[in-house]
């Protein structure tokens, strides 16, 4: 994860706490002393937080972790300018739109499924999964457009700004299965994957492009 | 002295018994030919019935997304297993054999003596036996057709050739395993360790299924979506076997007490050994575990169930229930995917079973040479069996392919090969574009 992503994620995390010059110096303190330590020093960081700025609101160490953690886990949906609530419902949603500017209804689905796949999975197995994808991105023999636009949107999550045939959709989809397959075990993947189609068919009903036709 | 009216009647009644006996003796051998093929008949009902079971058994250990295609390759392996044996397979396995090593005529039999088609509708139907057995440990992931073809091999090749050596002679000669003394009443090495090997290269050419195993070699148990079908398949099996041992005497004769109750002895004893060997290591007693020690059991006892006492078929089938345990262990070590365990139950337990026949032959128990002549008869079968079906399944692998794409293993083969699924209204996991599914 680069490091501008995982700033913003804890910038994320701290805005139900902190705002303004604290959330400023909060950021200072994790970018001098816990940017490149370990995920479990985010506890370290929480306590020396609410010891500084003296948070009092019961329980706020732990809301504080549980917030930061949130949001280093949801990152990918995490903008610096959105205000969440203190104790924000941990179940997980199905992942909002991401922009397409292709306009490529086929394209749009796909991004969904495998968005909504990576954000149901553990960071660790959504990071093996885009990088199983980005291994494998030459197999699909797609022209170079197409693999530069995919390998940027695995990478760093930009749009997907060309159309890519369903047919290399449906490969790239199933190389995902195989790498769940991997990662997780058969059944498991086969809850994953249908899950996943079970979502989006449930909570995107009108949508332009069924996800079925991409499987 | 006696009147003419007394000699006369003696006379008469003498001269009736001298006519009528012939007439007497030839009326009961019709009678007797007519009962042997009512019970070798209903026998080999029973044996087709076995077929069912297997489907069932296997339908219910691979995930609700391939059964319809194991229920498939049960149904149809059993189909053109059946012409291709009748075509060529019983000559080979019952053809004049004068070599030793297979037989030369009754191909194509179309209008034989009564007994004959007796006898082959009931040896089809241990062809087809034999013959299945390789699917349930191929499920998953091979292509039908190539399952198919590798099924005709089998009926037509594979499984008469090693037949004719141990049980070839029918029409005429010997098979030179049954020169040699060699034991297998019902087929423990001939239908099931056959079938076995097959099943093991099968699944050596075809490789595990996706995610079978982790990239460090971590095993990861599939579990099946039914096992109430499991259970049932295990019943309809047991159930079957008594006409698979039971007919093998090819006569109604009183032996048959003897070989249903060590059929079914060994049966027990083959569930209740794998539970007691599962509790000794503080292990759960598994449904599907018990079920394959059962059928462990019975195919172990199936070389020799004529041969042993009752105290022998419990050992035979207690032995085969721990086999059926340690077997599995063994194949994933080796990183081999066997859907159903039909390695061990078949091929294993067949060893065991051929081996115990030997051993524990009644009134001449534990005789060297005996013993000697049936290890040479389940090393044969494993040479034969495995090297013939290692080969069979390559050459498809390399000429029409045999292993399924990985997106057919995500979408399921019930729907890539068949275009149905087994539960529309209710499937878990329909991970393809139900628009290609088939409509009536």
């Amino acid at each position: 994860m680069e490091f501008e992503q995982r700033k913003k994620a804890i910038e994320y995390g701290l805005q139900p706490f902190l705002s303004g010059e604290s959330l400023t110096l909060a950021l200072q303190i994790w970018e001098d002393r816990y940017a490149e330590t370990p995920a479990f020093a985010l506890q370290q960081f929480a306590r020396e937080l609410c010891d500084s700025f003296t948070l009092t609101m019961p329980r706020a160490r732990v809301l504080l972790q549980q917030s930061l953690i949130r949001a280093l886990n949801d990152l990918p949906t995490v903008s610096p300018t959105a205000s969440p609530s203190p104790n924000p419902n941990p179940t997980p949603q199905v992942r909002p739109e991401p922009p397409s500017s292709t306009g490529d209804p086929a394209v749009h689905t796909f991004t969904l499924l495998v968005d909504t796949l990576t954000d149901r999975l553990s960071k660790t197995d959504g990071q093996f999964l885009r990088q199983y994808l980005l291994n494998h991105l030459s197999t699909l023999h797609q022209p170079e457009p197409a693999q530069q636009a995919l390998r940027a949107w695995l990478n760093r999550r930009e749009s997907i700004t060309v159309s890519i045939p369903a047919t290399a959709l449906t490969q790239l989809i199933n190389l995902a299965y195989i790498a769940l397959c991997e990662r997780l075990g058969p059944t498991q993947a086969d809850q994953a994957l249908h899950n996943t189609i079970t979502r989006i068919e449930t909570t995107n009903a009108d949508r332009r492009y069924s996800v079925r036709r991409l499987l | 002295m006696a009147s003419w009216p007394f000699h006369r009647g003696r006379f008469l009644f003498m001269l009736a018994l001298v006519s009528i006996s012939p007439i007497a003796l030839a009326a009961d051998e019709v009678t007797r030919t007519a009962v042997d093929t009512l019970w070798v008949a209903a026998s080999a009902a029973l044996v087709f019935f076995m077929q069912a079971g297997f489907a069932l058994l296997e339908s219910g250990m691979a995930r609700s997304k391939n059964a319809v295609n194991v229920l498939m390759k049960n149904y149809m392996d059993a189909c053109v297993g059946g012409i291709i044996f009748w075509l060529v397979g019983f000559g080979l396995m019952f053809g004049q054999n004068v070599s030793g090593w297979f037989g030369t005529t009754l191909f194509a039999l179309d209008s034989p003596k009564p007994w004959d088609w007796t006898f082959l509708l009931f040896q089809m139907m241990f062809a087809a036996t034999s013959t299945t057995i390789a699917s349930g440990a191929m499920a998953e992931r091979i292509h039908f057709r190539a399952y198919l073809i590798g099924a005709c091999v089998i009926s037509g090749l594979i499984y008469p050739v090693f037949g004719s050596w141990a049980w070839g002679g029918y029409g005429g000669g010997d098979g030179w395993l049954k020169a040699l003394g060699f034991i297998d009443f019902a087929g423990s090495t001939v239908v099931h360790s056959i079938g076995g090997w097959c099943a093991l290269a099968g699944i050596m050419v075809l490789g595990p299924r996706l995610g079978r195993f982790s990239p460090e070699g971590e095993s990861r148990a599939i579990p099946g979506h039914n096992l109430s079908l499991v259970a049932l398949g295990g019943f309809v099996l047991w159930f079957g076997w008594f006409g698979f041992n039971g007919g093998s005497t090819l006569t109604a004769d009183a032996s048959i007490g003897k070989i249903l109750a060590n059929t079914h002895l060994a049966a027990c004893a083959g569930a209740v050994g794998s539970a007691l060997f599962n509790a000794f290591l503080g292990r759960p007693t598994l449904l599907t575990v018990t079920v394959n020690a059962s059928i462990g059991g019975l195919v172990a006892v199936t070389a020799g169930c004529a041969t042993m006492d009752a105290g022998f078929a419990i050992l035979t089938g207690f032995i085969a229930g721990i086999i059926t345990n340690l077997g599995p262990r063994l194949l994933v070590k080796m990183r081999l995917d066997d859907v159903v365990d039909a390695v061990s139950v078949h091929g294993f337990c067949g060893v065991w079973g051929t081996l115990a026949a030997g051993l524990f032959f009644s009134g001449d128990l534990f005789n060297l040479n005996r013993i000697a002549i049936q290890a040479l008869g389940i090393g044969s079968a494993l040479i034969w069996g495995l090297g013939t079906a290692w080969i069979t399944y390559l050459l498809i692998a390399l000429t029409i392919g045999i292993r399924s794409t990985p997106l057919h293993e995500q979408r399921g083969l019930d729907f890539t090969e068949h275009s149905e699924i087994g539960y529309p209204e209710f499937q878990q996991s329909r991970t393809f574009n139900p628009e290609g599914l088939h409509h009536h």
